[in-house]
């Protein structure tokens, strides 16, 4: 009997959420003069229509997507459809902030954009950043649009950063670990990508292989490149595990290009894995020619086409994945952050590149 | 809003009939291709999906979430199933492994909530061939598959995977590389290494079973070696590793593990390190603070990290399902893993050190 067991179904109680008609109880009005109140219908006084989103707010009632989908299915012959439902992709950069210029919020947005199209959502970007957003207006304008679903979408230390009301959305970062709310986030799977480049340039021939990371990135994605490094060395002997070189907060290029010629030079580095995407130029700049005085691999390779060899993070994919994991919460009304968060990391390829050739 | 299209009616947003009848197909064609079934020729579902993209066709996700609603208030005659694939080398004690049991309720609860049936299915020497559980699951239309696995080593699971929308929850070293949803054995390392350190031990032991490591992808061990980077190298401790259930006749050599390295506090995945200890002679006064990784809820004096394993299990059914949604089927491009966080509880077995000398001060009474 090759199926061992036969599961039986034990249904799980689904509560009754509050309905409008909770609503008209607690604010003593009729059913309708709710809707039309919710609904910012001028014909209900402002003081009437204060009073009954307070009486939401204390029955716990919310509208959902699936009953304004019902009564769409319902009018469905007399009128238009209703709107897709909305995702906020969030930003803390902006165009003046060198938004443009930042080819990892942008593909992150095209991963995310494109699965939001597949699944049927709309999908708006929105800056968070001086001249643009601060947390009170965009309360404002995401409660006017009625907009449910927040990306926060790779939040940069340093710069804005963002207050709301969480109970009242769905919200998914990417990145972002430093930032409230504690919610469920998506990312690279830094772990993953510095054994990767580990293995392939040992797979190359390269026996001195260091790490140089941001103490800053290390810090906002608990230590996982330190990590990777760590577990790699643990299979090598003592004298080939180099300390890993962390770049101090804020440090400057000429800062960064002393101290990781220094470090390779102490070291005799044949080969270093960086997540700056910069790293041949600070070596350069120090006096260290890569290939021919040592080896480079980029941990966050984000154009192909050149030279470098290094791991390339699926940033679209960490978007998309992100807009599907915000869609699940979507689609069952209750909005708000999961007591237990979790996170998905998305792994990395490998790509040769004449910065890093198989060793004689 | 779709762009809007000479083929749909004024005001009505694009449906698939009207797609049907610009592809020149039935409107079950349409349904079908557009979900990516196998059933349509590769060359057809892609000549569908580019007429759907061509008129401004978009799936409806306001209907999506109103069957939700639908489904939770009125039963369906044949709930649609998940299959729970177990690959197992000998079933019944692995069944009844502490963690076990809780990812699959925790599953079952999810997928009952959306009335999905959960049905478990065995593969391996004492229960289906993989070629068999492929055919089952064919005949009987099931898409969809959570596949666990507690086989000792890498191993590959050879099923029609094109057909299927998959997630695994842990087994890493099972291939194919599915998404994976795990418990956070990554974070609940850390945290016990940071609580144990908070509550006064300095030298901390890690036991580490090479079969789980396998299972976890090293987490354990990773975990343990940057939370040991961040103390004083006269704290760092060489861990004590075995293979299989070794444990229980390698007591002896555990107690002189702990009395060469002057363990103060024991870390582990493996529970009954104390009753392992005493059994290979460690008198109590020795015993070192145990705290677990994965700490058995139901036994209030062990203290460690408490897994969310029955919200693994719930939150692997919401991938499958998304996964359906998007009809993404087959073996992912690029893996990716969700872990599910779990949370500290303190207990006897790792009490305050201060606390603990002082009480270990007071006079027993005979």
């Amino acid at each position: 009997m090759p199926r061992l067991t036969c599961v039986p179904q034990s249904l799980v109680k689904i509560p009754n959420l509050p309905t409008i008609k909770d609503v008209a109880r607690q604010a003593g009005v009729h059913y309708s003069t709710v809707s039309l109140a919710l609904r910012g219908n001028p014909s209900i006084p402002e003081a009437t229509r204060l009073r009954i989103e307070e009486a939401a707010r204390q029955v716990g009632y919310e509208p959902k997507p699936a009953m304004a989908a019902l009564s769409r299915f319902r009018t469905k012959a007399r009128g238009p459809a209703a709107p897709a439902p909305r995702i906020a992709f969030l930003v803390n950069r902006s165009p003046e902030l060198r938004y443009d210029a930042m080819v990892h919020l942008h593909q992150f947005y095209e991963g995310a954009n494109a699965q939001a199209t597949a699944i049927g959502y709309e999908m708006e970007r929105l800056f968070v950043a001086e001249d643009h957003h601060d947390s009170t207006s965009l309360h404002r304008y995401l409660q006017a649009q009625g907009i449910g679903g927040l990306i926060i979408g790779s939040f940069i230390p340093g710069f804005s950063g963002l207050t709301l009301d969480w109970t009242r959305y769905a919200v998914v970062k990417i990145d972002s670990l430093h930032l409230q709310p504690d919610c469920e986030s998506v990312m690279a799977d830094q772990l993953q990508i510095t054994r990767l480049g580990f293995q392939r340039l040992s797979a190359l021939g390269y026996q001195r292989i260091g790490l140089a990371v941001g103490r800053a990135d290390e810090d906002a994605n608990l230590h996982r490149h330190t990590a990777g490094l760590l577990i790699e060395q643990a299979h090598l002997p003592p004298e080939r595990r180099i300390p890993p070189l962390l770049f101090p907060h804020g440090c400057d290029d000429p800062t960064a290009s002393g101290l990781v010629c220094r470090w390779a030079r102490r070291h005799k580095l044949d080969a270093v894995l960086c997540n700056w995407g910069n790293i041949i130029g600070l070596l350069a700049e120090g006096g260290l020619s890569c290939p021919r005085d040592l080896a480079c691999a980029c941990l966050c390779l984000l154009d192909t086409s050149g030279h470098v060899a290094g791991v390339v993070p699926e940033l679209r994919l960490i978007g998309a994945k992100a807009v599907a994991l915000l869609a699940t919460r979507m689609r069952t009304g209750v909005p708000g952050v999961p007591r237990f968060p979790s996170l998905t990391y998305v792994q990395g390829h490998w790509k040769d590149g004449a910065s890093a050739p198989q060793r004689r | 809003m779709p762009p809007k299209d000479a083929s749909s009616p004024a005001g009505q947003p694009l449906r698939m009939a009207d797609v049907a009848r610009l592809a020149g197909v039935h409107q079950t064609t349409v349904s079908l291709a557009l979900r990516n079934h196998p059933s349509i020729p590769e060359e057809t579902r892609r000549r569908i999906r580019e007429v759907a993209d061509k008129a401004g066709y978009r799936p409806d996700p306001l209907l999506d979430a109103f069957n939700f609603h639908r489904l939770a208030v009125h039963p369906v005659s044949h709930p649609p199933t998940i299959a729970y694939v177990v690959d197992a080398r000998h079933t019944a004690p692995h069944l009844r492994q502490t963690h076990h049991p809780l990812v699959f309720q925790g599953a079952r609860e999810e997928a009952a909530s959306h009335r999905i049936n959960l049905e478990l299915f065995v593969v391996g020497p004492s229960g289906l061939s993989p070629s068999r559980l492929n055919k089952i699951l064919v005949s009987r239309g099931i898409t969809a598959l959570i596949l666990t696995s507690f086989n000792d080593r890498p191993c590959e699971l050879e099923l029609d995977w094109d057909r299927f929308c998959a997630v695994k929850v842990e087994a890493r070293h099972v291939k194919p590389d599915l998404d994976i949803i795990s418990a956070d054995q990554w974070l609940a390392a850390r945290v016990a290494h940071e609580r144990l350190r908070q509550l006064g031990y300095r030298r901390l032991g890690l036991v580490l079973s090479r079969h789980d490591e396998l299972r976890v992808g090293e987490s354990y061990l990773t975990a343990f070696l940057v939370a040991q980077s961040q103390v004083p190298d006269a704290d760092h401790l060489p861990p004590f590793e075995f293979q299989g259930d070794e444990l229980s006749t390698r007591q002896k050599e555990l107690v002189a593990w702990v009395r060469q390295n002057q363990v103060e506090a024991v870390l582990s995945n493996w529970n009954q390190l104390g009753e392992r200890l005493a059994e290979g002679g460690l008198p109590a006064a020795e015993m070192p603070a145990i705290a677990s990784f994965d700490a058995p809820l139901e036994d209030p004096r062990a203290a460690g990290v408490i897994q969310n394993h029955a919200l693994a299990g719930c939150r692997a059914v919401e991938q499958v399902r998304s996964l359906l949604q998007g009809h993404q089927r087959g073996i992912p491009a690029t893996q990716s893993i969700t872990f599910v966080p779990g949370y500290w509880r303190d207990a006897e077995s790792a009490p305050d050190r201060a606390l603990r000398q002082d009480l270990a001060r007071i006079p027993q009474v005979p």
